[in-house]
């Protein structure tokens, strides 16, 4: 029963996300061209931790069952959500990283960016605003 | 070179440093002001059950046989982390298993971390030994596709994942790739199963390394480990015998599916104990919810006597099903050969006409 449940939210979510553009977002204040295209894969899975400066790069997560995180996930990723979380739980436990935090929202994923120089998250290309500085847009 | 990490690793020396340093990161942590920084608490679950169609008792632990059993691969883990500051962290991983049916407890692994750089980490305490690709979470059932690691190879370690020692975690990027040098000195103190008979087995002057190479999606990891062991039995006893290991494993994603090897070789250099090789090669297709793959591992020993040889081969099927995040349900059908009258990866020598067995393994497996 939690197997067919879990198959019909995502296979939802997934129709909900497609199609919907993604965007990468940092701190207004990032300093340009500190990441590549190239290097957001081995940052969102936790293998990139630290930015050319020598600063120490902050992750953001969305919730597990959010439309977004899942297209987020297979388009940049090209994993199931589930296999990020799992790439993170065998960092946190061999004692070398902590997963990212997840928050509920693009509104709380801004605010978090705000507050965190070297942050780096995605949100919906329509919540993009002037608190946030693009770095990348996923189609 | 040789003697100073003789006399480094010589036990009361380095036992000395160790604790000096985590107690005095222990003193320090009292003096951060209360809520500087949070206690982080996460915790693992495996709940396996084994059935085998052979008599004979199966791998180290003797736990699979021909009644449903569920002690080989039920364990919790509670992992304890807490960040002073920049510099100083403190964390510890607690497992509790059934493998002698008593939920017996032990730290696999508590340290004190040090960032000397921001590239640069120094442990020291007990660390995970890293001499193969999956060591360090080992416990961790979610994070590898098995529902144990192939025993060919890691049964090489005979059960022992941790030393009390100190460690260099050195990262460092290059052409969009991450490489991790990792040094250790330190020691080893436990109680084993080794051909057979229980075992008082420590070390002396033990060193190693491995560097691991992590591309968007390959990792390549070598590993090398190198001390005198000592093993003591009522039958037998065995004095500074020098003992080296050797692994290069890999895994590599493409689409949907992905590839995991690794060969390790074992030399203790005695006539009775001798030397072992083992290698696996798993392929994962990782399709939705499902992840069904197939292993082919083997294991062969030389210059070794009876019960110490230990060649066989196997072959197994499995399919991993997520139930939530990060749950998953693993199960596993495995086949497994002994080759050349050696007793292979069961417990005790089997008959000549018992010499094979099927396994079917189930788990639940997540973390908290």
């Amino acid at each position: 029963m939690i197997l067919l449940t879990s198959l019909i939210t995502f296979s939802t979510a997934y129709k909900q996300a497609f199609g919907q553009e993604i965007a990468v977002v940092v701190n207004p204040s990032f300093p340009e061209n500190l990441i590549q295209k190239s290097d957001l894969k081995m940052i969102f899975l936790g293998r990139r931790r630290l930015l050319d400066n020598g600063e120490k790069i902050a992750v953001v997560n969305l919730p597990y069952n959010d439309p977004l995180r899942f297209d987020f996930s297979h388009k940049l990723l090209n994993k199931h959500p589930s296999r990020v979380d799992a790439v993170w739980a065998r960092l946190l436990f061999s004692g070398v990283a902590s997963p990212p935090p997840v928050l509920p929202n693009d509104q709380e994923v801004k605010r978090w960016l705000n507050k965190n120089k070297y942050g780096i998250g995605y949100i919906k290309n329509d919540s993009i605003d002037k608190s946030v500085k693009v770095i990348h847009v996923i189609e | 070179m040789s003697t100073l990490i003789k006399f480094i690793t010589e036990r009361h020396v380095l036992k000395t440093i160790s604790h000096l340093i985590f107690y005095l990161s222990l003193a320090l942590s009292s003096f951060s002001y209360a809520g500087q920084n949070a206690l982080d608490i996460h915790g693992f679950l495996t709940v396996g059950g084994t059935l085998s169609d052979s008599e004979t008792p199966y791998l180290v632990s003797g736990e699979i046989n021909d009644h449903i059993r569920f002690a080989n691969d039920t364990i919790l883990g509670l992992q304890f982390d807490r960040t002073l500051n920049d510099k100083i962290r403190i964390a510890a991983q607690f497992t509790a298993n059934n493998k002698n049916n008593n939920f017996e407890t032990n730290a696999q692994w508590l340290f004190a971390a040090f960032n000397v750089s921001p590239q640069s980490t120094v442990r020291t305490g007990r660390i995970r030994i890293p001499i193969f690709l999956q060591s360090a979470t080992i416990s961790v059932g979610n994070s590898f596709p098995w529902v144990r690691p192939p025993s060919e190879v890691y049964d090489m370690a005979e059960g022992i994942t941790s030393i009390v020692g100190v460690d260099l975690l050195h990262r460092f990027e290059l052409f969009d790739r991450v490489f991790t040098f990792n040094p250790y000195i330190g020691e080893v103190s436990e109680n084993i199963v080794l051909a057979g008979q229980e075992v008082d087995a420590s070390t002396e002057g033990l060193w190693g390394f491995s560097f691991r190479h992590e591309s968007n999606n390959s990792t390549v990891r070598l590993g090398y480990l190198k001390t005198d062991a000592t093993f003591n039995t009522s039958f037998f006893s065995l004095e500074g015998v020098p003992t080296d290991f050797i692994s290069i494993g890999a895994n590599y994603e493409f689409g949907a599916f992905e590839v995991l090897t690794e060969w390790a070789k074992r030399s203790i250099k005695d006539q009775f104990l001798g030397a072992q090789s083992g290698w696996y090669g798993t392929l994962v297709h990782h399709r939705n919810h499902f992840s069904p793959y197939f292993t082919l591992a083997a294991l062969d020993s030389k210059k070794a006597v009876q019960p110490s040889l230990q060649d066989s081969y196997s072959y197994s099927l499995g399919l991993n099903t997520l139930v939530a995040d990060l749950y998953v349900f693993k199960t596993e059908l495995t086949y497994s050969k002994a080759k050349h009258g050696t007793r292979g990866l069961f417990q005790s020598q089997p008959p000549d006409d018992d010499n094979e067995l099927f396994i079917l393994s189930i788990a639940i497996t997540g973390t908290f």
